[in-house]
């Protein structure tokens, strides 16, 4: 998705959602605008905090060598799930799950998302490997702005130093050696933003997708729609109950 | 401890440590030969020990031994007086409630007794600011994001780490407008207190960026008898509460950027013990509301961190295990030193770190007082010579320097090692004492007091063992209603509570308002240590069922966070009274809590099987 697809979307986003807001919006003088005061806020946190992501050396399906950061992650907002193929357990799950998740993600952030399906077991899993698997998942899809979707091997020292500055391994070497524990769950960043985070499969398409928004999210709107949603559920609720219970008396004997 | 188990244990925890590094290649952060930067005296720390942490992505950090020691005072949080009081700040542009997150339903419609006092006002923006957290001889300064209060004539006051710190009175409300002009959603809980659900800093009660919530702050205390009617409960008076940014899966990183505050909080009672000299202070002034300006009673918040060579505050917001640093900061400061009269000063000590677990004493390890834990006095001091306190434990202490010539130094140190984030490798048992017999193999010295003459003017206190504080209500046998079990362990490379995953609209327990309930706490498998924090009100450590052995003083009271070690099995009672939740109960390993080690509890009118969804929902 270029810049300028981005900017309509959270324009209409913001169309969309502005009315309902104003009502209880304070006063400007209250909320700052947005200022060069929180742009450097954003800087800071960008500057000092998950930067130092590697730039791992890494392979895909197709046999192409790419860059974790440089080709993969740089300027985009990421899924990031660890596989095997010989997982029978847990993956396939994932993996459906994730195909599910891209459609959804084709039409709230278009190509600023990507999904990175990296190997655990590097060692048995290579290129025809890969590909086999990924041809499997990765369906072909008729939307244009559908989410790329990398599947991934290389060598296992530089998976496994990925893996750990990801945040997703083990202390306990022996635990951490068992591929099963690496399966179940998602990793979620946004390089642009620094923001990075973690969830598990399993907690439902809602909730999975909410989550997604808060980091992938490009604007202020993209990210807190569920807070907006909820809020002007709890206005209307209060004020449905301000009004007279007619109904409710009328039913009484 | 001996010397002996202590050096054992240091001998696994570094084995512990040469395997993951053969896993990982990870960096060890220690101390390469003499103080580098120069140490008071310019070499070697005498009898000072390197905080060795793991740091893969932060190769580069500022070893913790070569940072010059003691060379600038104790920086002491300023206190924010409220804008108003009685009546709205004609600062505020919109009525209370009138933002976009609002006020807790509790402010429009509330028992008249809990407006004894007239309404204090104040307003904190969430800003980012700049301090110089090293020693100034170091020329470096730290970005952070801080609290900025606001001054009753609109200004605003620099952001600051630790954040403006508010002195509350029990029985006079407070509401405090918090505004968010930084670009991550916030939530700010109010540590230790007795708040509606709405204004309790609940992970999904947030300050979305550009946006404000109105905190109302009752002050109120839960009644004997439960419910809206009655005696106040006053062993619940709160002492020393903190603040801390709270936001879903971010409050590790937003705690590790420098959200977090001090708000001591007087009662009758306590105040009482200040007018008569029990407790240190300034008669006629630290009895005083609103400032109750005391310069015998001083927070020491403890941190640790790692900086990058620039100053800035290396975290790895990809790192999940708990953030350790190589460097402690008191009061945002690196190894500041503090300047006592010879009498007696009360401490509110708080360990602010993310994941560290620290045992403190004084260097000469001689004896003082403990007269709290977490927020609440004790019936009577405790002689002790140190105390373990993991993330969020208060420990309130008295020192006497009286006792030392004029031109002494002394210091309060970390006896506990830990460079590994499960926890410092040891069991709690061992480490939970008050004695402490011979030198630790470990000492880290945090902060240097120095002291000097009394002030004349001022009597010392008189506080003793046999001093009387605060009664204590143990909760009863009968009264307990409803025994759970919560065992907290690891999972797929997350944090789980019973096996599952903190979820928003869940409420994984649902207790009947104004009841009491007995829950087990369970630590899981891996040697991880975790401290279980719950919300709302104390509760009561009334048996540890692995080690059968009785409850220390110190815990027995009253508590709002209990340290669970490998494999603890501890007994807790817990009242829920007031108000109707959501609130949450979590590991305060606070990358723990972020992924996900979070359970909801909702106190709930009529009894009502758990799980449901969550009764009410404020974001």
């Amino acid at each position: 998705m270029t810049l300028l697809t981005r900017l309509l979307r959270s324009t209409a986003a913001l169309l969309l959602i502005t009315p309902a807001l104003h009502s209880a919006e304070p006063t400007p003088a209250e909320i700052p605008a947005e200022t060069e005061q929180a742009e450097q806020a954003a800087l800071l946190m960008r500057k000092h905090f998950a930067d130092k992501l590697p730039d791992t050396p890494l392979v895909n399906d197709h046999g192409k060598p790419v860059r974790f950061l440089t080709d993969l992650v740089k300027d985009h907002a990421v899924v990031i799930s660890f596989f095997y193929t010989n997982c029978r357990g847990t993956c396939p799950g994932t993996n459906a799950l994730l195909a599910e998740m891209r459609e959804q993600l084709a039409k709230d952030f278009g190509k600023s998302v990507r999904i990175i399906s990296i190997s655990v077991e590097p060692e048995l899993d290579n290129v025809p490997a890969i590909h086999e698997y990924a041809s499997f998942f990765r369906k072909p899809s008729t939307h244009p702005d559908m989410p790329e979707w990398h599947f991934l091997t290389g060598k296992p020292e530089d998976i496994k130093d990925l893996r750990r500055k990801l945040g997703y391994y083990e202390v306990d070497p022996k635990i951490d050696a068992d591929p099963t524990q690496h399966a179940a769950m998602l990793i979620l960043g946004n390089q642009a933003t620094g923001r990075w985070g973690m969830m598990p499969i399993g907690i439902g398409a809602p909730r999975m997708a909410g989550k997604v928004r808060l980091i992938a999210g490009w604007t202020h709107t993209q990210r807190y729609a569920d807070v907006y949603a909820a809020l002007e559920k709890n206005r209307k609720d209060a004020a449905s109950a301000a009004k007279p219970q007619t109904t409710a008396s009328a039913s009484q004997p | 401890m001996n010397q002996q188990n202590n050096t054992t244990r240091r001998k696994v925890i570094q084995g512990a440590v040469s395997t993951a590094a053969a896993a990982f290649t990870t960096h060890i952060i220690a101390a390469k030969g003499t103080g580098a930067g120069g140490s008071t005296g310019g070499g070697a720390i005498t009898g000072d020990n390197p905080m060795n942490v793991s740091a893969p992505n932060c190769p580069n950090a500022i070893q913790g031994q070569s940072v010059p020691r003691w060379v600038d005072p104790l920086p002491l949080p300023s206190y924010l007086p409220p804008m108003s009081t009685g009546a709205l700040p004609s600062q505020y542009t919109s009525p209370v409630g009138n933002v976009l997150h609002g006020v807790a339903p509790e402010w429009a419609n509330h028992p008249a007794d809990w407006d004894g006092k007239p309404t204090q006002y104040y307003q904190m923006n969430m800003r980012p600011g700049r301090q110089q957290f090293l020693p100034s001889s170091m020329g470096l300064w730290t970005d952070f994001w801080g609290y900025a209060g606001r001054n009753a004539d609109g200004t605003f006051r620099p952001a600051s780490t630790p954040g403006p710190m508010f002195r509350f009175r029990v029985g006079q409300p407070s509401v405090v407008r918090v505004a968010n002009d930084l670009p991550e959603e916030m939530s700010v809980h109010m540590h230790g207190g007795h708040w509606p659900a709405h204004s309790d800093g609940h992970p999904n009660f947030l300050v979305l960026p550009q946006a404000a919530r109105d905190y109302y702050y009752p002050n109120v205390l839960p009644r004997v008898n439960g419910g809206n009617t009655g005696a106040f409960d006053v062993s619940e008076s709160t002492s020393t509460m903190w603040y801390h940014d709270h936001a879903i899966h971010l409050t590790a990183q937003h705690v590790a950027r420098g959200l977090s505050g001090i708000a001591p909080c007087f009662d009758d009672l306590e105040l009482g013990l200040i007018t008569s000299g029990v407790l240190p202070g300034i008669r006629g002034v630290s009895d005083v509301g609103p400032e109750y300006r005391n310069p015998y009673d001083i927070p020491l918040v403890f941190q640790d961190r790692l900086f990058d060579p620039n100053g800035n505050v290396c975290y790895d917001g990809n790192d999940h295990n708990g953030y350790l640093g190589n460097i402690a900061l008191v009061n945002a400061k690196a190894y500041p030193h503090l300047k006592v009269e010879r009498r007696k000063y009360r401490f509110r000590c708080l360990v602010g770190s993310n994941s560290r677990i620290w045992r403190f004493r004084l260097s000469d390890n001689s004896s003082f007082l403990r007269i709290a834990k977490d927020t609440w006095l004790f019936p009577k001091p405790q002689q002790t010579q140190c105390w373990l306190a993991g993330p969020a434990t208060r420990a309130d202490i008295v020192i006497d320097f009286a006792k030392y010539p004029v031109g002494t130094e002394l210091y309060l140190e970390n006896i506990l090692d830990q460079p590994d984030p499960r926890g410092p490798g040891s069991k709690l048992e061992d480490e939970n004492g008050t004695t402490v017999s011979g030198t630790p193999a470990f000492r880290h010295r945090l902060i240097k007091f120095i002291v000097g003459a009394r002030d004349a003017r001022y009597p010392d206190a008189t506080i003793t063992t046999n001093s009387t504080l605060r009664p204590h209500v143990p909760i009863r046998d009968n009264e307990i209603v409803a025994r759970r079990h919560f065992k907290f362990e690891r999972k797929n490379g997350q944090w789980a509570i019973n096996g599952l995953f903190y979820d928003e609209a869940l409420a994984n327990v649902t207790p009947t308002l104004n009841t009491a309930e007995e829950w087990t706490l369970e630590n899981g498998s891996g040697g991880w240590w975790h401290p279980i924090h719950i919300h709302l009100e104390s509760h009561q450590q009334v048996a540890d069922l692995r080690t059968g052995r009785p409850i220390p003083y110190h815990d027995r009271f009253k508590s709002d966070t209990t340290m669970l070690g490998p494999n603890s099995q501890i007994k807790i009672r817990m009242k829920f009274r007031t108000f109707k939740g959501p609130f949450v109960f979590h590991c305060h390993n606070v990358e723990h809590e972020d992924l996900d080690m979070m359970f909801q509890f909702d106190p709930r009118v009529t009894p009502t099987p758990s799980p449901q969804p969550v009764q009410q929902f404020f974001p």
